[in-house]
């Protein structure tokens, strides 16, 4: 019992920092352009999170799905190496906000199955060709396609625009943005609310407590997971905003609109196609694309060399991650006693990076351009003091 | 042999319908709502009401695509194809009968 109840506020605390990693993909332009105050925005994209997490009633119940083989996720040690995943991703998850880095939660809980089921039952249980179709091919073709199309887009709203006064035109695209960031929200609570709902489910049916026959998600984890990741959302991810929305280019409306709009139709199409793709690695194509429409915009290549390094290194070290978790559990055989050990090392891991953040933190009210008219260009935010070498 | 194994790793004609996607989604709707600005903005400042009533039309038009591309994103978010299969309940009926025989034990 100790064991699932770990593995229930595990998933929630990645559901959480989830809300918070992935904020800055539905508002980060908008806040950027003055589209939107920053609390109004995070406020909306969290009602929209837990609105989204409702209105697909369909939910992947596997974790990694055919990744790897679904008998090491069940019974009691299956428990364990759930909660041993839960753990390297989330820390993963921190580690990136602390670094003020945009990663993927997705192919952080991937690589923490992968970890832990590496360690726990050997590399036979990991499908690597099914890792390199499903998760390795999309994750890297689809930023380009994103920003191939959100470069055409705003080469295209441009040309347009030159037949517009400035004014009529940022106020115009300012609206628009507030659209595409609330479909973008709503996508989202769709997509990564029901990787959570899965996890919880997957635990439940391991402990017994639903029949596999007659499977359903209970009410209280469905309301729990859109709970977590609204709240999430709601706490800001501030420092990752500043990130996608100030760092990587200096972005107009037109350009924030083009970039949103863009990535929300290669999610939403992808995941009608059965290709879940990581929201965050899709909006950053996206911005880098607009970044480069607009004629004398500069993109800040170091800040996109950074990221993707982060990308490259989810995977495995979300792995890594949850493999240590593993082992260190092993050492308690696996037991309630080695889940509760490696529960409180994790939460003890993560104070460290929340108070190790608070050295170098970014606001709301830093980040606020509503009061910039739309003719003037906003000085931009320089990025906290922490940051990859 | 490598064209055999990038033809598995992706799927192109899946590829080409998501990348159409974009393009219609995306750039698409950029456009129409570039469009729907500028027919508010000289329909304001037409002289002839034909004229004026024309361009207004045109960002109703195009106002009314946008909401059509939106509304085609939330339907689509509600027809994922995990939501058409049982797959969900085979796998864990597939999970509850399996013993955690994986597991290396210690």
């Amino acid at each position: 019992m100790l064991v699932l109840v770990l593995v229930v506020v595990g998933a929630f605390a990645f559901d959480f920092t989830n809300g918070f990693h992935d904020t800055a993909n539905a508002v980060a332009t908008s806040i950027a352009t003055g589209a939107m105050k920053p609390r109004t925005a995070v406020l909306m994209s969290a009602a929209l999170n837990f609105a989204g997490a409702f209105i697909s009633i369909s939910v992947a119940a596997t974790i990694a799905k055919g990744i790897v083989n679904p008998a090491v996720l069940a019974g009691g040690e299956g428990l364990v190496l759930v909660l041993a995943a839960l753990i390297g991703a989330t820390l993963w998850n921190l580690i990136t906000w602390y670094l003020t880095i945009p990663s993927s939660s997705s192919h952080a809980l991937i690589g923490g199955v992968i970890g832990a089921t590496l360690v726990a039952s050997g590399s036979g249980a990991v499908n690597v060709h099914k890792l390199l179709q499903s998760v390795i091919v999309p994750a890297v073709l689809s930023p380009f396609i994103c920003g191939a199309v959100a470069l055409l887009g705003t080469i295209a709203a441009y040309r347009l625009i030159r037949m517009l006064r400035a004014g009529e035109t940022a106020k115009g695209y300012r609206l628009g943005q507030i659209g595409s960031a609330s479909l973008m929200s709503l996508a989202h609570g769709t997509n990564d609310a029901q990787k959570t709902m899965g996890v919880i489910s997957l635990a439940l049916i391991a402990h017994g407590d639903i029949s596999a026959a007659h499977f359903y998600v209970p009410l209280w984890v469905k309301v729990g997971c859109a709970l977590a990741i609204a709240l999430g959302t709601a706490a800001g991810g501030w420092r990752i905003i500043n990130t996608m929305g100030n760092r990587l280019t200096e972005l107009e409306s037109p350009q924030g609109f083009a970039a949103e709009s863009t990535s929300a139709a290669v999610i939403l199409a992808s995941s009608y196609y059965g290709y879940p793709l990581s929201t965050t690695q899709v909006v950053s194509g996206g911005v880098t694309g607009s970044g480069l429409g607009r004629r004398l915009a500069s993109v800040h290549w170091e800040v996109v060399g950074e990221m993707v390094t982060a990308w490259i290194f989810t995977i495995p070290a979300a792995a890594l991650l949850a493999a240590a978790a593993w082992e260190i559990s092993g050492v308690f055989s696996n037991s309630a006693a080695g889940s509760l050990v490696i529960a409180l090392i994790a939460t003890v891991g993560a104070m460290v990076l929340f108070r190790l953040a608070q050295r170098s933190n970014v606001g709301p009210d830093e980040l606020d351009r509503t009061t910039v008219p739309p003719e003037g260009e906003a000085p931009q935010l320089g990025h906290p003091a922490t940051t990859l070498a | 042999m490598n064209t055999t194994v990038a033809t598995a790793l992706i799927n192109w004609q899946e590829l080409w319908k998501i990348v159409l996607a974009a393009l219609v989604g995306g750039a698409g709707a950029v456009i129409v709502f570039g469009m729907l600005l500028l027919g508010i903005s000289r329909g304001k400042t037409a002289t002839k009401p034909t004229a004026r009533y024309g361009l207004y039309a045109l960002s109703g038009l195009c106002g009314f695509l946008i909401v059509a591309i939106a509304a085609s994103g939330v339907y689509a978010m509600t027809q994922k194809p995990s939501a058409a299969r049982p797959k969900p309940k085979a796998t864990v009926t597939h999970l509850a009968a399996v013993r955690p025989r994986a597991i290396t034990p210690r």
